[in-house]
This record gives structure tokens, C-alpha cells and sequence, in this order.
């Protein structure tokens, strides 16, 4: 089989949940109950059955993958969802620290630039970005009356 | 009597101006998102989820209803004008009403379509009414073991409707299952799967699964596919011309497509909605197919029949009526919106099941209220008056759309709990959300399962306590055993009977 078909989404994540599981497993069996009942009756029980019937399932999908010639490519491109991502981790991060205002600006900013919006004209896009940022701030913090993060006092 | 009663305090609380103006917003919010395509009604919902946070219970699910109702009719909208549905639920609207627009008679095709939707959504959510008082009775009669498995009914529903993907749906639930189990157990005070964290102790709230599941997800699967010059022809759209007095059906049309049309729709999409898992397409598909099927012009459909447009469009609204029946009753969530429905009633302390009917009518009234008042008069309403307008609207530039629906997502997971902990959540579950469905792993098996895990872990457990015997007390008791059978027959139809490629993964 193709190596780079292994290292793929389609075996990724599969084994992803694999993985997960066995941990989520081992957690199970630090699980003490509080009374003394049968081991359908604790906290154990359902997620010993999900565990199982996980395992069942994931190596029936991962048999099937490994039987099947080929997969459908994908789509598009990974390099946008990877820099929206890393944008909004980044956005998150920064949220609290610079405070609503100038976080979400650059973050629209950022998002602006990967989706190609207004690059061309940046007085266009500059307006559209601060437009954005004030919109959601006019429905959250002034219609809603929510207390968003602030850098100096200032939105 | 009192009942009813109730349901008529629903209309006169939809006269306070703050509950008019979220049905109305809530209305043309869901009705850009469902004429929008790439967004859906349920976006709508999961993105002003953390709004509900903030404001009470009654505007809160009056807004949730009218969505709903709104996303429902406005993808025919798009299918009918530029062959794109607006909203997976729309496909066979877009089958009969696009070549209907190539006639030239696209407004004709919206008129029947809002028609449809009008009928389909009012008798639905009339059915939804007249029906709710026997669900509570029955709900009654369920005991413990019999909830139990009626929740695995519910589920293996929800896995086995995934067609062509079964494993991969049933991975989904057990991964909402796993995810729900988080937190302190069900029964006992004790922490579970917190990985000696304090943040995890708390469990994981639906809000960011929903977020993460429907917003961030849908942002990352448009990154993925991007192209600047892709989506709606905006020099297309500005070539039609729709004129508003068109919108109105003409009454022989009408009697041509005959009331046993509107009516039949109306009935199966109700019952399509009472199951979980089923959704708008389809109580679109079954009804289409059932009244080609039924038809005197059968060689019409695929050409423009009005017929068939009636027929998808009458079940998809309908269909919004029957998901409420179990999701109040039961507890069980059908599609995502009623599931996000649900979570609107937990965060504000009501629980589903007959005493929810019996003594907080007054709360839920006012949605089903808002459900008849969207579907009799602002569909025809928006259609008459914004109908022209809502299609310049899907021309909105989709990099400064996805850019918002970004900030209202994260900023909205952030002001619901003032916790940046959610903020990083909703990024999580999005990339994991995003991931599975470009594997073809459904989103909404996993949201249903996270729902539903805890009750049926709760009912299992319980039902082996108060029995004090084993797993076998659900087949010895009778509506447990009612409801295994059900589950077996459902699986038999829908799966034994099928080809065997149907279930491959």
C-alpha cells in the first residue's frame, strides 16, 4: 500500500480514535465507585461497552480501508484550513492579553488575507475589517451588555 | 382544555415586541442562511446558541422556531433561481423548480414552493399541537428499562440512516458518547475522565461541541475548497427578473396539484420528523418520490412539475413539527436543531418529558406559536417582499461571510461562559469535526450521541439498580422489549433488506 495513503486523514484518523480510546480505556480502569454494586450498576460500565464497541468498529473501518484499492482525493487544498486554523489559535491566545478590539481586528485582518477578500484594495479592506470588528461589538457588548476583554480600558 | 388553552397564551405572547422582533430577526437570519448555499439553518441556530445564554427562555426558542421554519423554505429559493439548493433539503425542489425558472417562470416556481412550505409547516406544527397531550400520556407509560431502550432506538436510527457509512456513523455516536462521559458521573459525585484537570471536572458543555461541530468545522471545510471566483454568479443572479405579482399561484395551478398532495406531504413529513435522524431531505425525497409515484402526470416530473415541488416542500416544513415530538417528550433530538432546541431548555433548567406540557406550557407554547405564525404568514410575507432582495443577498462576498460567521463563533463561544477554556474547545472539536467529515464521519451522529450518551448511560444503569437484576431485565420488560423489537425491525428494513454495498463504511 501507497505510504502516503497510511499517513493520510482517511488511516489518521482511525488510528487517532485508536489511540484515543486505549487512553480513554486506561482512565476507565482508575474509576472507583462509591458504592458497592455490580459492574453494570458503576460508573465503569458504559464506558468499558463504548470502549469495545469502539475497538470493534474502528478495526472494521481500518480492515475495509486497507482492503480498498484506492481512496477519492481530496479536495482543494490543506495549506487554508491549516493558516485559518493557526489564525484562530492564535486569535484565542491573543483575545484576553490585547483585549477585543485589536485581537478581532487583526484576526479579520488575517482571515481577509487567506480568503482573498479586498487584497487589492486595502483602503477597502482596512473599513471592511474595522466594520466587522465594531459590528460584533455593538451586538455583544452594547446589545447584550457582555464585558469583552479590553487592552488599557479601550475595546 | 387547558392544554389548548396554553397553546392560545403561545400566540399573545408572541405580541410582547422583544418576542415579535426575535421571530422576526430570528426569521430572515434563518432564511439567509437556508437561501445562502454552504449555510444552513443550523448554522444559524449554533452560532446564536451563546445569545440564548443571555436572554430567556421563551425569545430564545421562539427565535430557535422560526429559524428552523425559515432555513426549511428558503433553500428552494436558490434551487429554484440558480440550480443551487440553499439547504440539503431543497435537492428535489431544485429538480422540478429550476426548469420551471428556465420557462421563465422561476417566481411561479417560488410561489409554489413558499405554498408548500406554508401548508407542509403549519399542519405540521398543527399535528405537532393536537399530538403533544397523547405523547405525554405515552411518554408516562415508559419506565426506566423502556427509556433505556428507546434511546438506543433512537440511536441506532441515527447510525443506520447514515447510509453507506454505518461503521463510521456508529464511531461518530460512541465518540459523543465518550466525549459526553467527561465530567462528574451520572449517578454518583464522582469525577470521571478529568485527567486530574479542575477544567474537566465541570464536564463539556454542548455549547462548543455545537460550535465547533457546525461553525468552526464549516469554516475549515470552505478553506479547504476555496476558490476566489467560486459560489454565486453574481452577473447571473442580476440577469433575473422576478416580478413580485408572479410569486402568487394561480388557484387552477393549485387545484391541479390537488389538496391530497399538500396533505399526504404534510402527514409524511411529520412522520419522517418524528424519527431520529431522518431530517428535511428526507421527508423531501420520501414525498417527492411518493407522489411521482401517486401521480396522474408522473411524465411531468423531471420537467417542472408544481406537483413535486409542492409535495418536497410540504414534508421539509412538516418535518419540522414531527422533530419536536420526541425531543420534548423524550428528550430525544432528531436533527441538530432540535438538538440545539434541547440544549436551550437544559441550560435554562427545563427538562423534556410530560411535565414539561403539564406545567410549563406557558414556556413552550409560544414556540410552537412561533412555528404556525412563521410558516402561515411570514413565509408568504418575506416571499412577497424580499423575495427579489434574498437573491441579491446569496451575492455577498463569501470571504467577508465566513470572516464573521469566524467572529461570531468564536467570540459568541467566549461570551456564553466568559471562558477563553470554551474558546479553545470549539477550535478543537471544529478541527476534529472538519477532519470527520472530509472522512465522511457524521457531525450530527457525534452532536446526537454526546446528547443522548448520558441518558443512556443514566436509564442503564438505573433500570439494572431498581430491578436489581442484570441486563436482561430489558427484555423482560414489556416496553423495553417493545422498543428492542422496534429497534430490530428498523434495522431489518433498513439494513438487512438493503444491498450489501449500501453499508459498507
Amino acid at each position: 500500500m501507497d505510504r502516503r495513503r497510511l499517513l493520510s486523514a482517511e488511516f489518521g484518523l482511525p488510528i487517532s480514535l485508536l489511540i484515543l480510546t486505549t487512553i480513554y480505556l486506561a482512565e476507565t480502569f482508575r474509576l472507583r465507585s462509591q458504592m458497592s454494586e455490580s459492574f453494570w450498576e458503576g460508573p465503569r460500565a458504559m464506558p468499558v461497552l463504548a470502549c469495545v464497541l469502539m475497538y470493534a468498529l474502528l478495526v472494521l473501518v481500518l480492515v475495509r480501508q486497507f482492503r480498498a484499492a484506492s481512496t477519492a482525493p481530496a479536495e482543494g487544498s490543506a495549506v487554508r484550513p491549516i493558516l485559518v486554523t493557526v489564525a484562530t489559535a492564535i486569535y484565542i491566545f491573543a483575545f484576553e492579553p490585547l483585549g477585543y478590539g485589536l485581537s478581532t481586528i487583526l484576526f479579520v485582518s488575517a482571515l481577509f488575507v487567506i480568503f482573498g477578500f479586498k487584497l487589492e484594495k486595502p483602503i477597502s479592506f482596512a473599513i471592511h475589517a474595522v466594520a466587522v470588528t465594531a459590528v460584533f461589538y455593538v451586538l455583544y457588548a452594547v446589545l447584550f451588555g457582555i464585558r469583552l476583554p479590553e487592552l488599557y480600558g479601550i475595546i | 382544555m387547558e392544554t389548548f388553552l396554553g397553546y392560545f397564551g403561545g400566540f399573545r405572547e408572541l405580541l410582547d415586541p422583544l418576542n415579535l422582533a426575535v421571530m422576526i430577526g430570528g426569521f430572515l437570519i434563518g432564511t439567509f442562511f437556508g437561501a445562502m448555499p454552504g449555510l444552513t439553518s443550523v448554522l444559524a441556530i449554533a452560532l446564536l446558541l451563546p445569545i440564548t445564554y443571555q436572554i430567556d427562555v421563551v425569545p430564545s426558542l421562539i427565535m430557535c422556531a422560526s429559524i428552523f421554519m425559515a432555513g426549511m423554505y428558503s433553500g428552494s429559493i436558490t434551487a429554484t433561481t440558480i440550480n443551487i439548493p440553499g439547504a440539503p433539503s431543497s435537492m428535489m425542489t431544485a429538480i422540478e423548480g429550476h426548469r420551471l425558472m428556465k420557462q421563465g417562470k422561476g417566481a411561479n416556481a417560488l410561489g409554489h414552493a413558499a405554498l408548500g412550505s406554508m401548508v407542509g409547516g403549519t399542519l405540521g406544527a398543527l399535528m405537532l399541537m393536537a399530538f403533544m397531550p397523547v405523547a405525554a400520556r405515552l411518554s408516562l407509560l415508559i419506565q426506566t428499562p423502556g427509556k433505556f431502550s428507546l434511546v438506543l432506538f433512537a440511536l441506532v436510527v441515527i447510525v443506520i440512516v447514515e447510509r453507506g457509512a454505518i461503521a463510521k456513523s456508529a464511531i461518530a455516536v460512541l465518540l459523543g458518547i465518550m466525549i459526553a462521559t467527561i465530567g462528574i458521573d451520572v449517578l454518583q459525585p464522582i469525577p470521571r475522565f478529568n485527567f486530574g484537570t479542575e477544567v474537566l471536572i465541570e464536564g463539556i458543555d454542548l455549547m462548543p461541541l455545537v460550535i465547533g461541530a457546525f461553525a468552526v468545522s464549516e469554516i475549515l471545510v470552505q478553506a479547504q475548497s476555496w476558490n476566489v471566483t467560486s459560489g454565486v454568479d453574481a452577473d447571473e443572479i442580476r440577469k433575473i427578473k422576478i416580478r413580485r405579482q408572479e410569486f402568487i399561484p394561480l388557484w387552477s395551478e393549485v387545484r391541479e396539484i390537488g389538496v391530497w398532495t399538500y396533505l399526504k406531504g404534510s402527514v409524511l413529513g411529520y412522520l419522517i420528523g418524528v424519527l431520529p435522524g431522518a431530517g428535511g431531505s428526507m421527508a423531501a425525497f420520501v414525498s417527492y418520490v411518493e407522489a411521482r409515484r401517486s401521480s396522474k402526470r408522473p411524465q411531468d416530473y423531471g420537467k417542472g412539475s408544481r406537483e413535486g415541488i409542492a409535495a418536497a416542500e410540504s414534508a421539509n416544513n412538516a418535518m419540522c413539527g414531527g422533530a419536536f415530538v420526541p425531543m420534548l417528550m423524550f428528550g430525544i433530538p432528531g436533527d441538530p436543531t432540535t438538538a440545539i432546541v434541547l440544549g436551550v431548555l437544559v441550560i435554562n433548567g427545563l427538562q423534556p418529558g410530560a411535565r414539561l406540557l403539564e406545567n410549563q406550557a406557558d414556556l413552550i407554547s409560544p414556540m410552537f406559536a412561533s412555528l404556525i405564525v412563521s410558516a402561515l404568514i411570514l413565509i408568504p410575507l418575506t416571499l412577497y417582499l424580499l423575495g427579489p432582495l434574498f437573491l441579491r443577498m446569496v451575492t455577498v462576498s463569501r470571504g467577508l461571510l465566513y470572516t464573521g460567521i469566524a467572529v461570531v463563533a468564536l467570540v459568541g463561544s467566549y461570551v456564553a461562559t466568559l471562558s477563553i477554556f470554551q474558546m479553545f474547545l470549539s477550535l478543537l472539536f471544529g478541527i476534529l469535526a472538519f477532519v470527520m467529515r472530509r472522512q465522511n464521519y457524521s457531525t450530527v451522529a457525534l452532536l446526537l450521541g454526546f446528547i443522548l450518551g448520558p441518558d443512556l448511560e443514566q436509564y442503564f444503569r438505573r433500570a439494572i439498580t431498581l430491578t436489581d437484576g442484570g441486563p436482561l431485565v430489558f427484555l423482560t420488560s414489556l416496553d423495553s422489549l417493545f422498543f428492542l423489537l422496534l429497534t430490530a425491525a428498523f434495522v431489518y428494513v433498513i439494513v438487512i433488506r438493503k444491498p450489501k454495498d449500501s453499508i459498507a463504511a
